[in-house]
């Protein structure tokens, strides 16, 4: 779930606090609305730079472990303590810190299992600020011996367009079990350069068993989550509309909002996938990095996901892959960072400086350079014929092309002024004049449904026709005895007839529906009962139930929740070390492993902290397991598993974790 | 997304197409590039339309363009950078171009730096029996009689031989352009025909593989001057092939025109005339005569009754398939193609690259016409209604049928002479596809009518007599279409038209190009019938102009007279 839907959901006790948080607050004078108060680059700076150590390690570690997946507490304590030094008692208290601050948000499982999460948009955004990457591009005058070795790509979005377009043109009907024309997907597959190999190598639909190829898939799928595919009743249908990137943005921008939701969507299925998929984005576009160096001490995990994720971005048209020597290398075409990143200089891509405007030339071919936006290529594909799609794309109108335009409603004033507007030129006199001799044959004539009205005499037909209620509901008189009825007044003429005291026979066609579906299922079935919207996950691929089918969750964890038993423990065993009977030991021991907490203890005369992890007992008494905490150089986590028996613990206290944000992080 | 550059004229697409921005500052640089390295497809507006091919690139490599320097200016010019798949073409391409040589040793040898690729070469099926001898690491002895074959095969894998073993001298002539005509017209070639002979065959001898290949001028320019500066350059004994009879005649009035040769030097081997003489004009039509559909070419022998030292192609892309097959068992002549375009419908550029040469000199139709040389055309589409009876009878006649009706559209009639009183004093060519049309219109005007049944005789009679003035409009066939010189035609009128054919249009508008003696501009029409198919058709027919940056105005026709009396049209119409 990404910010916004959060935000849009979130209960008000919640909203209050947040409204109530001082350094939110601060953003919110600054004019900022919530979204952008607890959002964007801006904020995350600002947040790393008041946050101490632990809170940044956490945050780091849940992105890190988790990405925008949803978690249960125990699962994140259970694995960050593994992989940092936080005790369990700092994971509890930090995570609810980072919930009280608008980071971290949460949701309630029916059976009452709490779910966290990082909004999806902004877990991206949080990795940039709190691991910023370090690898420097090659150097300008190496540049040229890299040898490019990645396939020639069109850019996702171009790829998109084509397909989507298609399914505007024909439509992509499902039948009853969900499965598409078998002849129209492998048409739509071999028109697009991404192959299904390539999406299939990469992993990101998880197992096949899809019953389309998975670059029809993808598309498929990233229609529905961008909103440009809808499902309606007979399978899956292109909106027409256009808003936001899709309109007159121009096309990269569409492609870093594809970006954006390929890394949430299909980076964010994996989080080590996620994690490289992010990093990458901090680099700059156009310069060559060398793989070895794309990120900060990557595990084996991360380093496959790496190489998966460049040459997903490579068949996506996004990237560039090279050699270097014998050393991988790649480079961004588009300008990968998250958009709250991108600086105020000049964007990275083909500069708008006509406004995207494109070229009809007097035989009606149309150039459509890069920069052209997605809506008006969208238009395009509307009223003229693709010829070629790669650097610059063209497009011909053409006879056929034009009586496709008639048919979506487009007639010659329409095209021609919109031409013209959009490549900001007057029509070349035979561009125009081939148009209108094209354009004066279509629209004259159409074909539609239509009720007919029978009427027995000529005389009560006249009388219909004269009743102001009845000629309202009528299309248009067709002949002595009959009319045209209008689609949707049928039930009211019925009515008005009846009123009239002539009760109309109506005669009944078997449904289309029905003689089309021998079984009886009409195609589309699965989509008869839809969902309630936001509830089910919007994409092609199945995937489990979104957040947004949970309730949010209201109740951030107070101090008693987090340390059950609190109250009832004396307050010096949390407050100051003291020296205690061997058996009061065992009880401070034996609280700080229940906590998942920290020990201060004095052995001889040398203070340290300790995380108790368990007591055995003994013939003689009982003794301690557990780590030292801190790392001393050239030391391993092998090297501070400490072993301490009652006797060594000479004095000791719990260490908890304090609450406020800004705070030290014990209360040592 | 690279970025942009919006200083830059050229977009380079992965394909090898390439578009050039007429107007930016920088275009006349490209163009003149791209001339060099790629191959013009259309001009119609703003964005001009290249395309880089395999035989553009070896053009541009036997013309001295290296790989890197392609690859160095295209980048340069581009304006989103040069896409990888496209540059990697280039280098693999034009790195092959002069790896594989046919030189003249002892014997004919093909002969390669390259083992790796003259194996690859020599791996393909059938090019062993091209060999005299085993191949060695570098260099293998070939066949004499195969040196065509081995080049057209090799080169339609994509391995360009460089041909450098060079030619026989053929026949001494002793032949020149005259100083001057009988008439007193001085004779001098245009700087762009000196320099078309120039690449064709250098004065000062030149590198070795030159001496064939093809010149591209446009319709108008002047070709047949090249061939007679190259024949002069030359001064051997020479074989003119042509597409028809009227060219044949046409040649030889222009050889003993403006040449040195008398009558007895120059011989017809067209129709009933079979004279081998030491420049012979013949047409590709009776080179690939034969008596049965599996029979020989009797006529074949022609290339080897005399010692010929040059060919000349005339319209090079209309060459039929069996005279290449001929051509390839002459490389040891030199050979010249003169054509209007190198784009051939069938697509067999590579067989004109390998059997008659590289390109060796281009000019565009646009330039010349700017200095000049060829006449700027004023096109017009005339769009006639149908009549009252016409027009029933149209929508009523199988779509077949409908094309002629509105070709032969009776109106076209009055049309016609309304545009023929609007250039009384000019020399005007009413060109139709249909007889019955034709010789209706000429009825009715009292115009004589060539078609392809009258005698060749005939047929020049009347074309020395519009040539002289005495004629001042004349009714032609599709006869006319190609290589007929009627200098002083000043207007076209197409009454009717062969559906779509974008040559045909482009051919017809060819008549009346040459620059007149007056600097006078000259008139294309093309008689439409409105509401018709003919429409659409016409569109199609003048995309390739349309393309060549020329404008058509489309104007119509009102009859003055009730449409319900229109000129009674001829009873064969109908059929």
């Amino acid at each position: 779930m990404n910010l916004s839907e959060t935000l849009s959901r979130l209960p008000e006790k919640l909203r209050a606090k947040l409204l109530a948080h001082p350094a939110i607050q601060a953003r919110l004078k600054e004019g900022e609305p919530l979204e952008s108060a607890v959002g964007g680059a801006e904020w995350a700076r600002r947040w790393a730079a008041a946050a101490d150590a632990a809170s940044q390690a956490l945050l780091e570690g849940l992105i890190r472990t988790f990405a925008g997946l949803p978690f249960g507490e125990e699962a994140a304590e259970a694995r960050l303590a593994r992989a940092t030094d936080l005790t369990g008692a700092e994971i509890r208290v930090g995570l609810a810190r980072l919930r009280r601050d608008g980071i971290l948000f949460a949701v309630r499982k029916a059976w009452g299992n709490r779910l966290l999460y990082v909004p999806t948009d902004m877990v991206g955004v949080w990795q940039l600020t709190l691991c910023p990457p370090t690898a420097e591009p090659l150097p300008e005058e190496r540049e040229g011996a890299v040898e490019v070795r990645s396939p020639a790509r069109l850019p996702l979005s171009l790829e998109l367009l084509q397909v989507w377009a298609d399914i505007r043109r024909r439509g992509f009907p499902l039948t009853a079990k969900g499965a598409p024309h078998k002849a129209h997907v492998q048409k739509l597959a071999s028109g697009m350069r991404l192959t299904a190999e390539e999406i299939a190598d990469s992993g990101i639909l998880g197992e096949g068993g899809q019953p389309v190829p998975a670059n029809v898939a993808l598309a498929l799928d990233i229609g529905l989550c961008a909103g440009r595919l809808v499902r309606d009743s007979g399978g899956i249908a292109a909106k027409d509309e256009l808003d936001g990137v899709w309109a007159d943005k121009p096309l990269c921008d569409a492609d870093a909002a594809l970006l954006d939701l390929a890394t949430a969507r299909y980076g964010g299925q994996e989080a080590g996938l996620h994690w490289a998929a992010t990093a990458l984005r901090g680099l700059k576009p156009g310069r060559w990095y060398l793989k070895r160096e794309a990120l900060r001490e990557p595990g084996a995990e991360e380093r496959e996901a790496l190489g998966k994720w460049l040459k997903l971005m490579a068949s996506f048209g996004w990237m560039e892959l090279g050699m270097y020597g014998d050393e991988t290398a790649f480079r961004w075409r588009i300008d990968p960072a998250p958009q709250s990143f991108r600086s105020d200089e000049p964007a990275f891509g083909p500069i708008a400086s006509e406004g995207g405007a494109f070229f009809v030339q007097p035989d009606l071919e149309v150039i459509v350079p890069p920069e052209t936006s997605f809506g008006a290529r969208w238009k395009l594909e509307r009223i003229a014929d693709r010829m070629a799609c790669d650097v610059v794309s063209i497009y011909r109108l053409t006879r056929a092309s034009c009586v496709r335009a008639g048919e979506a409603g487009f007639g010659f004033a329409d095209v021609a002024a919109w031409l013209e507007r959009a490549s900001g030129m007057p029509l070349a006199e035979p561009a125009r004049r081939t148009l209108e001799d094209w354009f004066g044959r279509i629209g004259k004539l159409s074909i539609s449904d239509a009720k007919l009205l029978r009427v027995e005499n000529e005389e009560l037909a006249d009388r219909i026709a004269r009743d102001a209620q009845a000629e309202g509901l009528l299309l248009e008189r067709l002949g002595s005895r009959a009319f045209a009825v209008k689609p949707d007044g049928v039930k009211e003429l019925t009515r008005r007839l009846n009123e009239l005291g002539y009760p109309p026979a109506v005669e009944t066609a078997p449904s289309p529906s029905a003689a089309s579906s021998p079984n009886g299922s009409a195609p589309g079935k699965r989509s008869k009962n839809p969902p309630a919207p936001g509830t089910t996950d919007p994409g092609w691929i199945r995937r489990g139930p979104a957040l947004s089918l949970y309730e949010p969750d209201e109740s951030i964890p107070g101090r008693e929740d987090l340390f059950p038993g609190l109250d009832a423990v004396p307050a010096a065993w949390v407050q100051r070390p003291g020296r205690y009977h061997v058996s009061t030991r065992r009880e401070l021991v034996e609280r700080a492993i229940a906590w998942r907490t920290g020990l201060k203890v004095k052995q001889g005369d040398r203070w340290f902290a300790f995380v108790p992890e368990t007591l055995t007992s003994d013939e003689g008494g009982w003794k301690v397991a557990g780590r030292r905490r801190g790392f001393e150089d050239g030391e391993t986590a092998a090297d501070r598993a400490l072993e301490l028996s009652a006797d060594n613990l000479d004095e000791l206290m719990i260490e908890l974790p304090l609450e406020p944000a800004g705070a030290s992080r014990t209360n040592r | 997304m690279m970025p942009s550059n919006q200083s830059r004229p050229l977009v380079a697409q992965s394909d090898g197409t390439l578009l050039l921005s007429e107007s930016h500052p920088r275009y006349a640089e490209a163009r003149d590039i791209l001339r060099d390295v790629a191959e013009l497809r259309k001009r119609p507006g703003e964005w001009h339309t290249y395309r880089i091919t395999p035989v553009t690139l070896w053009n541009a490599a036997a013309s001295g363009w290296t790989a890197e320097e392609v690859v160095a200016n295209l980048r340069d010019l581009a304006r989103y950078g040069l896409p990888a798949l496209l540059e990697a073409e280039i280098r693999s391409l034009m790195g092959r171009y002069g790896k594989l040589r046919l030189v003249r040793e002892d014997e004919l040898v093909l002969r390669s730096e390259d083992p790796g690729l003259l194996r690859e070469a020599l791996s393909y099926p059938g090019v062993d029996a091209c060999l005299l001898g085993p191949p060695a690491c570098d260099s293998v002895p070939i066949r004499p009689e195969a040196r065509g074959w081995i080049k057209r095969e090799l080169i339609a894998r994509g391995y360009p031989i460089v041909d450098e073993a060079g030619y026989r001298a053929g026949e001494a002539l002793d032949v020149e352009l005259r100083r001057t005509t009988e008439d007193g017209r001085t004779v001098a070639l245009r700087d762009y025909q000196a320099e078309a002979v120039e690449a064709f065959a250098p004065a000062a001898g030149g590198r070795r593989e030159s001496g064939s290949g093809v010149v591209v001028l446009p319709c108008g320019a002047g070709k047949t001057w090249v061939g007679m500066g190259a024949l002069a350059r030359l001064r051997c004994e020479t074989l003119i092939l042509t597409p028809n009879a009227t060219s044949v005649s046409q040649w030889i009035r222009e050889l003993l025109r403006n040449t040195t040769l008398r009558e007895r030097d120059v011989g017809v081997y067209a129709g009933e005339r079979k004279e081998v003489r030491p420049v012979t004009v013949a047409t590709y039509q009776i080179l690939t005569h034969r008596q049965t559909k599996d029979g020989g070419f009797p006529h074949w022998k022609l290339f080897v009754d005399r010692n010929w030292g040059l060919i000349i192609y005339d319209e090079v892309h209309l060459l039929p398939a069996p005279v290449f097959r001929m051509t390839a068992d002459l490389q040891a002549t030199r050979r010249l193609g003169l054509t209007a375009t190198l784009v051939r419908e069938d697509g067999r550029e590579g067989d004109v690259f390998a059997l008659i040469g590289p390109k060796r000199y281009d000019a565009a139709w646009k330039s010349l016409e700017r200095e000049g040389w060829i006449a700027k055309p004023t096109c017009r589409e005339v769009r006639v209604p149908l009549d009252e009876e016409t027009a029933p009878l149209y929508q009523a006649a199988p779509k077949r049928a409908r094309h002629r009706i509105a070709g032969e559209n009776p109106l076209k009639l009055d049309a016609l002479r309304r545009l023929l009183s609007l250039h009384p004093e000019r020399q005007t060519l009413i060109i139709g596809q249909y007889l019955d049309q034709l010789r209706f219109v000429s009825d009715r005007l009292g115009l004589p009518v060539i078609t392809g049944s009258m005698p060749q005789s005939e047929r020049e009679r009347l074309f020395d007599r519009f040539n002289r003035g005495e004629l001042n409009a004349l009714a032609v066939s599709k006869v006319a279409n190609f290589a007929v010189d009627l200098p002083d035609a000043s207007v076209a009128i197409q009454i009717s038209g062969s559906y779509g054919s974008r040559q045909e249009e482009a051919q017809r508008l060819g008549r009346i190009l040459r620059p007149k003696s007056n600097g006078a501009d000259v008139y294309f029409y093309s008689l439409v019938s409105e509401g018709t198919d003919e429409v659409e058709f016409a569109r199609k027919r003048q995309q390739f102009l349309l393309e060549q940056g020329y404008r058509y105005e489309v104007d119509r026709f009102v009859p003055e007279a009730p449409s319900s009396s229109p000129t009674p049209a001829p009873k064969e119409a109908r059929t």
